[in-house]
């Protein structure tokens, strides 16, 4: 069984936020207001987390894109009670929109705070909706959602190589945020299958994960800034 | 006062029995088709596959509803003298497009892709559709109602898998 997973490259991370982008227009992830904005309650399945070190005028700003996690061991699903959330054999942690009933236990209970609440009805101009991926629904008021690794892309490319009588490759299934990176920070892929260029990227010694003493084994590994 | 007893029973009776009226008149609306379509004609008397017109049942994600130019095909002549091809040939005379109405559908919330059927799972359409070979008038509704246990009842059968993500999205 495969693991998918991601490998982000801080040494070429610019920030310039095309994942954030690609992944919005991608999965039709809802827009809010400045107000509502302001108070917390704007949707990202990937953002860019800011971290300026040093002090005035030695600063720097470290920019780290963060999807969610995918972790092995997810505190999200343990904590769900309709098993809305879950992780499925091929480690993604999924997130069934219909299921959930929006008590948000699994937001509280992620430490890296990457789960979005629907606080409202989205509203799309008409003109709009055409514009939306048919491949990914359209969430309701009331729901939580997050990054799913483009996992509708993975049903797309799976039922493309059994079409054409062949095995996955690893250019079939590439999440939207990786394709849009103009620097090839991100890599995507199968932790378990040697011939990914994750296998190999995962055990540089650059590499780290977040809140390692957790426990929570995410499957999002980052690659720390050389000086 | 037992009189009132019962004009009160009986009054009670027939709101109930009318709002229960109202309720079952409210069903989905029954589908109306721009052309009363044979498909018994098409299948069983000139033994077409439905491939031949909904062609891309095997090759892609959406089965498709026939263009015009599939109709036109065989009816660019008149092959009987009915009023039902009458009402045909008002199309493909102008090339206009028959607004077909879809019959089966599922939640967009859900995946489903014929050719992942048909193709790689060799399931015969019947199974999903019913004997729509047989009808010699295009139905008002689903043959089959298509829910998720139907689906995961099969999947179940073939020994497939019934994870929420290889259907929903």
């Amino acid at each position: 069984m495969p693991s998918w997973g991601m490998v982000i490259d801080l040494n070429k991370c610019t920030g310039c936020a095309a994942c954030v982008s690609a992944c919005r227009s991608e999965n039709n992830v809802p827009n809010v207001g400045p107000e509502e904005s302001q108070i917390g309650r704007a949707l990202f399945w990937m953002d860019i987390v800011e971290v300026v070190e040093g002090e005035y005028p030695d600063v720097r700003v470290q920019y780290i894109p963060r999807p969610c996690f995918h972790c092995e061991n997810p505190p999200c699903t343990k904590v769900c009670p309709v098993r809305s959330t879950y992780k499925n054999n091929e480690g993604l942690v999924a997130q069934i929109y219909h299921r959930c009933i929006g008590c948000r236990y699994c937001m509280v209970a992620c430490p890296y705070t990457v789960k979005s609440f629907n606080w409202y009805e989205p509203e799309r101009p008409e003109e709009f909706l055409q514009t939306c991926n048919p491949d990914v629904s359209l969430r309701m008021k009331g729901v939580v959602e997050k990054c799913s690794f483009c996992s509708h892309r993975l049903q797309h490319a799976r039922e493309q190589a059994k079409f054409e009588s062949r095995a996955l490759k690893e250019a079939d299934y590439q999440p939207a945020c990786k394709e849009a990176c103009p620097t090839s920070a991100i890599v995507f892929g199968d932790f378990e299958n040697e011939n990914h260029e994750v296998y190999r990227l995962k055990k540089s010694n650059r590499a780290f994960r977040m809140q390692e003493d957790l426990g929570t084994e995410p499957k999002v590994v980052y690659l720390s800034r050389e000086d | 006062m037992n009189k009132n007893i019962i004009t009160a029973i009986v009054i009670g009776i027939i709101i109930i029995s009318g709002l229960s009226l109202f309720g079952l008149s409210r069903g989905p609306k029954p589908i109306i088709q721009p052309i009363p379509f044979s498909h018994e004609k098409h299948v069983e008397e000139l033994d077409l596959e439905c491939s031949s017109c909904h062609t891309q049942v095997t090759k892609h994600p959406r089965a498709t509803l026939p263009s015009i130019k599939i109709c036109y095909e065989c009816h660019s002549e008149p092959m009987t003298e009915t009023e039902i091809e009458n009402t045909l040939l008002s199309y493909t005379n102008e090339n206009r497009e028959i607004p077909w109405k879809r019959v089966y559908k599922v939640p967009d919330h859900v995946y489903f892709s014929h050719r992942r059927h048909v193709t790689i799972g060799n399931v015969l359409c019947e199974s999903c559709h019913g004997e729509m070979g047989q009808l010699t008038e295009p139905p008002s509704a689903p043959l089959i109602n298509i829910t998720m246990d139907y689906c995961m009842e099969c999947h179940e059968e073939h020994k497939i898998t019934n994870d929420c993500l290889a259907c929903h999205r």
